[in-house]
């Protein structure tokens, strides 16, 4: 049974695939619902993996498809489950969205295309299989994010991705060959066995860790993000942070917790300090920011800061054997990384949707909004607050077992490195989460609230499948955020049977998601339900004394003046006292404090660049200082 | 039912508060040598604006008129956590009370962009601003009461029965009293008492509320303003006397201790200038200094 659950998904996506290439533009719908199919039918094989009684899946399908093995295991299930929820949701949103765009053959065949190699790269089980599905994704991606390929700036950010892919492809494939050349084989089973001594554990995990992250946008490997992010489709956007991001986190984990084995907690350490540097500087360049897709892709940044941080912890806490804490930090790192997919994703979507109807991303031109698209404003003022960890939301259950996790830094390390340990990981956590609230309060306060700040064209009707899918998404978070106990037992069961740890998860979880003293799935957030409903009663109760009062409609008072489009806080200007207090300059092009690799990569190649000019007299100038320093050094040494 | 304390403690806060906002404005103008507001002045405010009508400007949305709900709801959430009574059903995770002071902010920021007003845009970009620097100064001043023990308020508080009064925890007390000040729009930070628009924090944000919304946030922002001053007197101020057994003494005690804190930001805020709005964030970094110096004391 679970062989056809397999065929029907691969054959679906490839009929997703080919179906917009061979028939006309009226196959698009088809290909967009085969798509939906494909990823609903993704979904149920993860759920078997996960609740079945068989814990692994494995199939051989030689015969059909030439050598392809796939092996679903717990860990892979997580990670399809999630690509599953986002991927059914862009599909639906593709079968109209894609029609809006140039060449939407082309789009809806590689989308589709994107989502089948999505669902290779979690369930192919062999190191090799792994590195070509890998590289067929960064083509696929290059392709996707090139899709309005007459763009100069999309064409540049779709090159730069392509190159920081390259990179990270190749400290990857280093790890790799690096694990057949203990093992000899190509078997990730026989890697589970992880039998390697620390220290060539260390040496591998060290190159995997360099590739994922650069795959992640973690800094200073972050500069080709926002500029992807921004410049591919809306929908592709949604899935590129909503999922792709996720996929290095995988091969995180599978290296540092079953690949690699290694027991100096050293190397945990630096993986806890990138990701708090990705957080905090990622959060940071997204108050800076103008284009809204590039905001939400720094904020994709932090996120990924946020739980590599957390993957770090749980590496940390494991090598020195507190096993407990360990499942708490990897149960963060895994909620957190679930709640970030529903809540981008539902934010790109709206971000797409609100580009399409008013021909502009940059939020300083924007303003209003919410008059003009009540629905689509209230989603993304609710996305927004869901990401700022307002609590009854899903980000807020992450954000306090992250909270949990940090606090116990010091019951581990009792002594003054400990103390400062988890002082800078807490500064930088509050500071991050702090700036979460800037950037998203600035953001969704820019674009829909307050006066329109250009001349909008007319508006066409937005339509309920572009509106549907981002509030299912925020529906999923929300339900999240109001069952943490049912959440956590789900937690639990799940990394009990990835057993990465040595110990029941469930004991360790448990207590910890059933956050506000109660008992029971339904009791935990009742308690408070119940406050706040009695809050409203107060509210009912206060607002009754002196009786009716007339309401009247009138004009912003604003000193006598009728207030003008241009009076009003721009996104600048509400950015500007932490830019200025924290002395990093107004301007985007602050050359001080650009931690970016790539830009200074770039900059450094062009002064090499400028002694390759061409220039005849220089390069015989070139020849000749060299001769001159040679002879000084044959006589003097 | 120990939900049911929870309620109590924030209906509690909520009634007494407009009395603490009293007893501040009585203290300073005995300070200054003014007669000063009757004692309940606060509660008449609060009376009067619910009797006024309405005006909203025409220019918002949902958003700014479902704020004043949020701010309201989610501060009285907020107060329910307060370890007044030592005990409840939710505890007082640290934390939530953090995200939902967080939400209220939130909340006052929306509906201040939403106006399209200058003025309330300041206030905004300001509160944002400080948020930056005192949410963290918050988290890492509890963090050096909490860090080797549990993250809930009222155990927090329970603590201090046993608390000496050392080096460390005076430096923490500090920290947290400037905090205290900060978080309360009191002078060095805000000033809720100028006629001027542009040297107003908060204040600045509710420029277009009247009427019964503008009343639910005035005894909104109240109880934030309490909340910093009893969590600043319960875990802050440790006082053996408050093992009494009896209800009466245990409650004596504290009323003596909030008044106490009371006392000093009244003295703080008359001794003190206003200051520029750019020397915040070293205000705010001695206290995160002064917290972590008495972490590493221990």
């Amino acid at each position: 049974m679970t062989d056809y659950l397999l065929v029907t998904i691969i054959s679906a996506y490839i009929l997703a695939i080919v179906a917009p290439l061979v028939l006309s533009s009226r196959a698009l719908l088809f290909s967009a619902l085969l798509g939906a199919f494909g990823s609903l039918v993704v979904g149920i094989a993860a759920v078997t993996v996960l609740f079945g009684a068989e814990l692994a899946l494995r199939v051989n399908m030689t015969a059909v498809y030439g050598g392809l093995s796939l092996n679903i295991d717990p860990l892979a299930a997580f990670f399809l489950l999630l690509t599953s929820v986002v991927g059914v949701v862009v599909s639906v949103y593709g079968t109209k969205f894609i029609k809006q765009n140039e060449n939407p053959r082309r789009l809806a065949a590689l989308g589709n295309l994107f989502l089948l190699l999505l669902f290779l790269i979690f369930s192919v089980d062999n190191s090799l299989e792994f590195l070509f599905v890998w590289e067929m994704m960064a083509l696929s991606t290059f392709l996707l994010i090139n899709h309005n390929y007459g763009d100069g700036k999309v064409n540049r950010a779709a090159w730069l991705y392509f190159v920081a892919a390259q990179i990270g492809a190749v400290f990857i494939i280093v790890a790799f060959a690096l694990l057949y050349s203990c093992y000899q084989s190509f078997d990730f089973s026989v890697y589970r066995l992880a039998l390697i001594d620390s220290k060539t554990a260390t040496a591998i995990f060290t190159f995997a860790f360099i590739g994922f992250a650069i795959k992640a946008g973690i800094v200073p490997a972050h500069g080709w993000l926002p500029a992807a992010h921004a410049a591919a489709p809306g929908n592709i956007s949604a899935l590129l942070s909503g999922v792709m991001l996720k996929m290095a986190l995988y091969g995180l984990i599978r290296f540092a917790f079953q690949f690699c084995v290694f027991d100096s907690y050293a190397i945990a350490l630096v993986v806890i300090g990138f990701g708090l540097l990705s957080a905090l500087y990622g959060i940071y360049s997204s108050i800076r920011e103008r284009e809204i897709k590039r905001i939400l892709a720094c904020s994709s940044i932090e996120n990924m800061g946020l739980i590599f941080a957390l993957i770090g912890m749980a590496l940390f806490y494991k090598i020195l054997g507190y096993n407990q804490l360990a499942v708490l930090a990897f149960a963060a790192a895994l909620l957190h990384a679930f709640n970030h997919a529903l809540i981008k994703s539902s934010l790109f979507l709206c971000a797409s949707t609100l580009i399409k109807q008013t021909g502009q991303g940059n939020i300083e031109k924007l303003g209003g909004l919410m008059k003009f698209f009540p629905k689509l404003g209230w989603t993304f003022v609710l996305s927004g607050a869901a990401i700022c960890g307002v609590p009854l939301f899903n980000c807020f259950i992450s954000e306090l077992l992250m909270f949990k996790s940090i606090v116990s830094l010091t019951t581990v390390l009792p002594n003054a490195v400990g103390k400062l340990l988890a002082l800078i990981a807490l500064f930088v956590f509050a500071a991050t989460i702090a700036l979460v609230v800037v950037s998203f309060s600035r953001l969704a306060g820019v674009t829909f609230l307050g006066t329109p700040r250009s001349e909008y064209p007319r508006f066409s009707n937005c339509g309920k499948l572009l509106l549907v899918p981002p509030q299912l998404l925020l529906a999923a978070a929300l339900l999240i955020g109001l069952f943490p106990g049912a959440v956590g037992d789900f937690f639990a069961a799940v990394i009990d049977k990835m057993q990465l740890f040595d110990l029941p998860s469930s004991a360790a979880l448990v207590g910890y998601f059933r956050l506000y003293g109660g008992v029971g799935v339904f009791s935990t957030t009742l308690p408070l339900l119940l406050i706040i409903a009695f809050a409203y009663l107060v509210m009912r109760l206060i607002t009754r004394i002196g009786g009716k009062r007339p309401v009247v409609e009138d004009e912003t008072w604003c000193c006598g003046i009728v207030p003008d489009k241009n009076m009003q806080y721009s996104a600048r200007g509400i950015a500007q006292p932490i830019t200025r207090a924290f002395s990093c300059g107004f301007s985007n092009r602050c050359k001080k404090c650009r931690l970016d690799i790539v830009e200074r990569l770039s900059g450094w190649s062009a002064a090499v660049r400028r002694m390759q000019n061409g220039n005849l007299h220089e390069y015989v100038a070139y020849i000749m200082a060299v001769t001159v320093i040679l002879l000084i050094v044959i006589v003097f040494i | 039912m120990s939900v049911f304390l929870n309620i109590v403690t924030a209906v509690v806060i909520m009634a007494t508060t407009p009395l603490i906002i009293g007893i501040i404005k009585k203290l300073k103008a005995a300070m200054q040598n003014r007669q000063g507001f009757p004692l309940c002045q606060a509660y008449f405010d609060i009376w009067k604006t619910l009797h006024k009508s309405e005006v909203l400007s025409k220019r918002t949305t949902v958003v700014f008129r479902s704020a004043p709900y949020i701010y309201f709801a989610a501060i009285f959430a907020a107060a329910a956590l307060v370890p007044l009574f030592l005990t409840a059903a939710l505890g007082g995770e640290v934390f939530l009370l953090v995200g939902l002071l967080a939400t209220a902010r939130i909340a006052m920021v929306l509906a201040a962009l939403d106006t399209s007003s200058a003025f309330a845009g300041i206030g905004a970009e300001r509160e944002l601003f400080f948020s930056l620097l005192l949410e963290p100064a918050l988290l890492i001043i509890l963090f050096s009461k909490i860090y080797c023990g549990s993250t809930d308020l009222a155990l927090l508080a329970t603590a201090q029965l046993h608390a000496q009064f050392d080096l460390q925890n005076l430096l923490v007390a500090i920290a947290f009293f400037m905090l205290t000040v900060a978080e309360s729009g009191r002078i060095p930070v805000d000033n809720p008492d100028t006629h001027l628009e542009l040297t107003m924090v908060h204040e600045a944000m509710l420029l277009e509320y009247s009427g019964k919304r503008l009343a639910l946030i005035t005894w909104a922002a109240q109880i934030r303003q309490a909340i910093y001053i009893i969590l600043f007197a319960q875990i802050f101020i440790p006082w053996q006397l408050w093992q009494e057994p009896n209800l009466l003494g245990y409650l004596s005690v504290l009323a003596i201790k909030i008044l106490l804190t009371l006392g000093l930001l009244v003295g703080a805020e008359t001794m003190t200038n206003k200051m520029r709005v750019f020397r915040v964030p070293g205000y705010v970094g001695v206290a995160i200094a002064l917290a972590i110096f008495s972490i590493f004391i221990q």
